[in-house]
């Protein structure tokens, strides 16, 4: 891309329904600030989340990957 | 994974796992910054060029 | 079951060399249950070669089948059609399964992408033991269901030798003396008298030490040589 400074790096995070999920939903309540660069998917528990999803998404180039649960 | 990654070249830092409850929005803005500043300085991914 | 381990990732890019379009081929049945080379195993191995060898400069394209049962010829016949379009397949089945590959298909290279372990149990989740070693005349009669072929590390038929203490081998204290079972066992069955038996040095042509083996089965041919 080529821009200078810190990049702005696209985060994926995988989140439990019902723990870091509703956290999420929470800290936004909340108007908690934090960075723009997760991109969260809801799953029903972290446990659902397969090794080959998580490569898949390294695979189409996200730059770093939160499994939270 | 996090060894899969490193075996791969992509670096073992670019995976965290957390663990937090429904109630901790703090924990949970807490660590996305914390993730941020980490990619950050660890750069793009190799493999994202278009 | 067949238990196998999957080879270190360099290993297995080593084997593929220059071959850019690649096929790793699962099997669904003994490397599925130990987590070795199912349809699993081959979605996470194809994903990690495709990014590895990109970041290596030498993108190679890998796609993904997995089949019932890589050793027999009528689950691997439909891969046929398929297999021209690649440089190389990567067979994440047992030793028997590369073999019926290469078999099969000759003018293809099939590639093990796994070391072939041992003939054993999974203990838990995560843990396998080596139990028969297939040695082609079996003595868990004598030996009240406890192979000592496959668990004494000295294959002993008349145990336990001096190098027995406290219920473990003196090779490595992780492996139970088997003789110490075996006697467990026997004393467990009121029956130790059947252990005082000596037995006879074991009959090896049976095993490994006659050559390869074969076995033919009349009552089942189709086509009868007589």
């Amino acid at each position: 891309m080529g821009e200078q400074g810190p990049f702005e790096p696209k985060i994926l995070a995988f989140c439990c329904r019902h723990c870091a999920y509703a956290a999420a939903d929470l800290a936004g309540a909340m108007r908690l600030r934090y960075s723009p660069s997760i991109r969260i998917i809801e799953v029903p528990c972290s446990g659902r989340v397969e090794v080959v999803e998580m490569l898949h998404a390294f695979e189409r180039g996200v730059d770093g990957l939160m499994v939270a649960g | 994974m996090a060894d899969l990654l490193e075996q791969i070249g992509l670096g073992g830092e670019r995976i965290q796992m957390v663990n937090l409850s429904s109630a901790m929005a703090i924990q949970f803005a807490e660590h996305v910054e914390e993730m941020t500043k980490r990619v950050q300085e660890l750069g793009p991914n190799p493999l994202r060029d278009g | 079951m067949i238990v196998g381990e999957q080879k270190p990732l360099e290993e297995i890019m080593a084997l593929l060399g220059d071959a850019r379009k690649v096929l790793v081929a699962g099997c669904g049945t003994c490397v599925t249950v130990c987590f070795a080379g199912g349809e699993k195993e081959v979605g996470i191995l194809a994903s990690a070669l495709r990014m590895k060898s990109k970041l290596e400069g030498h993108p190679m394209e890998v796609d993904e089948v997995t089949v019932q049962r890589q050793c027999e010829w009528e689950y691997i016949d439909p891969l046929k059609p398929r297999l021209k379009d690649y440089d190389a397949v990567l067979s994440l089945a047992c030793g028997i399964g590369v073999q019926a590959m290469n078999e099969r298909f000759p003018d293809v290279l099939t590639l093990p992408g796994l070391n072939t372990t041992f003939l054993g149990l999974p203990m838990e989740q995560g843990v396998w033991e080596e139990r028969c070693q297939a040695c082609g005349d079996c003595i868990l009669g004598l030996t009240f269901g406890i192979c000592p072929i496959a668990r004494c590390s000295k294959q002993l038929l008349n145990g336990p030798c001096g190098g027995s203490q406290n219920g473990v081998c003196e090779v490595d204290p992780d492996i139970p003396c088997a003789w110490q079972l075996i006697w467990e066992r026997a004393i467990a069955f009121g029956q130790v008298e059947r252990l005082l038996e000596i037995q006879p040095p074991k009959n090896w042509s049976k095993s490994r030490d006659g050559g390869p083996r074969k076995i033919v089965r009349e009552d089942l041919r189709l086509t009868h040589t007589e």
